[in-house]
């Protein structure tokens, strides 16, 4: 595909600099929504506060060496059923500084729920 | 796909400079998607945006039948676009009308009319999904990396008017459901994650239990969330 303009005026940008422009775009809305799920899942998978769970998943992030979207992305992937196989790789890496209750793994049988 | 990048620039030049556009967040949202039907050589276009309920409702669409799949995704709850907000990437349908697994309720509806491959891509403010864009072809049509890459870039666009419009406070009645949208993720999120825990379900089927309590009280999503994160419990 020829490369666009963004704006008009504005040289073209190379084809690969818009796709990972685009990818880091949409890796940042994954992160954001990851990382909020993950805290909701955390704090009734351990029993702890909100708080408590957001303070948890960045002292994993540290420990491992894992940036926190990171870690929120497998937690939320394992328990959807989605996970990647990097993914389990990760997670193995992350239960050794988990609670001791472990981390769930989908998939989940769908309910068909009243919409 | 072949984009002209001087078609390009010349339709986007004609958001800036439309006579169309009388200052609207709506009438500008209307010239943007007639020039995505344009540019990317699509049969339609449209544009979703969450309401309060966190269900994603018209804002936008080009002439044709695409107000009607938008119309069927609203009320279904389900289908390319909604799977693209909810998950914040994008999601491609060579054929709606097949999708007889994914999206039971939308193939269905789809039947009959002329749409068939869909692409619906988010959009994003601040990191925060608020939307999709949503383009059709009347043809069954595998969707290329070229088509992916370029329809996410013309997203962004998207994004800029909104974001422009909610500066300018010419949103109007959209400005509300964008607000809420960006106002209450992060709690929503939460929520979604905490059902997930506690009903042992996967990310749609917890997000699901959140809007429908929501849609039987007739209560923002929101505030079932919060409820949810302080109690423990959905209202009963």
């Amino acid at each position: 595909m020829p490369v666009t303009p963004p704006h008009p005026g504005e040289p073209a940008q190379p084809a690969d600099a818009l796709h990972d422009e685009i990818a880091h775009l949409h890796h940042t809305g994954r992160s954001h929504r990851a990382v909020g799920m993950a805290v909701g899942l955390a704090s009734v998978r351990f029993a702890c506060t909100t708080a408590q769970a957001r303070r948890l998943l960045v002292r994993v992030s540290h420990r491992t060496g894992t940036d926190v979207q990171t870690v929120a992305q497998v937690l939320v992937s394992t328990h959807d059923g989605t996970a990647t196989a990097e993914d389990r790789r990760l997670l193995t890496i992350l239960l050794d500084h988990l609670p001791p209750a472990g981390w769930p793994a989908g998939p989940w049988p769908r309910d068909d729920l009243e919409r | 796909m072949t984009i002209d990048a001087t078609a390009l620039a010349d339709s986007l030049r004609t958001l800036v400079q439309s006579p169309a556009d009388d200052g609207t967040l709506s009438s500008s949202l209307k010239l943007v998607v007639e020039a995505c039907v344009d540019l990317f050589d699509v049969d339609g276009a449209g544009i979703l945006i969450a309401d309060e309920q966190d269900v994603l409702s018209y804002a936008a669409a080009s002439a044709g039948p695409g107000r009607l799949l938008e119309r069927m995704e609203s009320e279904a709850g389900e289908g390319p676009c909604t799977e693209s907000f909810w998950q914040a990437k994008v999601i491609t349908s060579r054929d709606v009308t097949t999708e007889t697994v994914r999206w039971p309720r939308l193939a269905e509806a789809m039947v009959g009319q002329p749409v068939r491959a869909v692409l619906g891509t988010p959009i994003q403010l601040g990191g925060v999904t608020v939307g999709t864009l949503d383009v059709y072809r009347e043809r069954v049509h595998d969707w290329d990396d070229s088509e992916v890459t370029a329809l996410a870039r013309y997203s962004e666009v998207i994004a800029t008017t909104l974001a422009a419009a909610l500066e300018a406070h010419t949103a109007g009645e959209l400005a509300k459901q964008l607000q809420y949208a960006l106002d209450y993720r992060v709690v929503i999120e939460r929520a979604v994650g905490y059902l997930m825990a506690s009903m042992g379900a996967d990310a749609v089927t917890a997000f699901q239990a959140l809007r429908s309590t929501a849609r039987n009280r007739r209560t923002k999503i929101g505030t079932i969330a919060e409820h949810l994160l302080d109690t423990g419990s959905l209202p009963a």
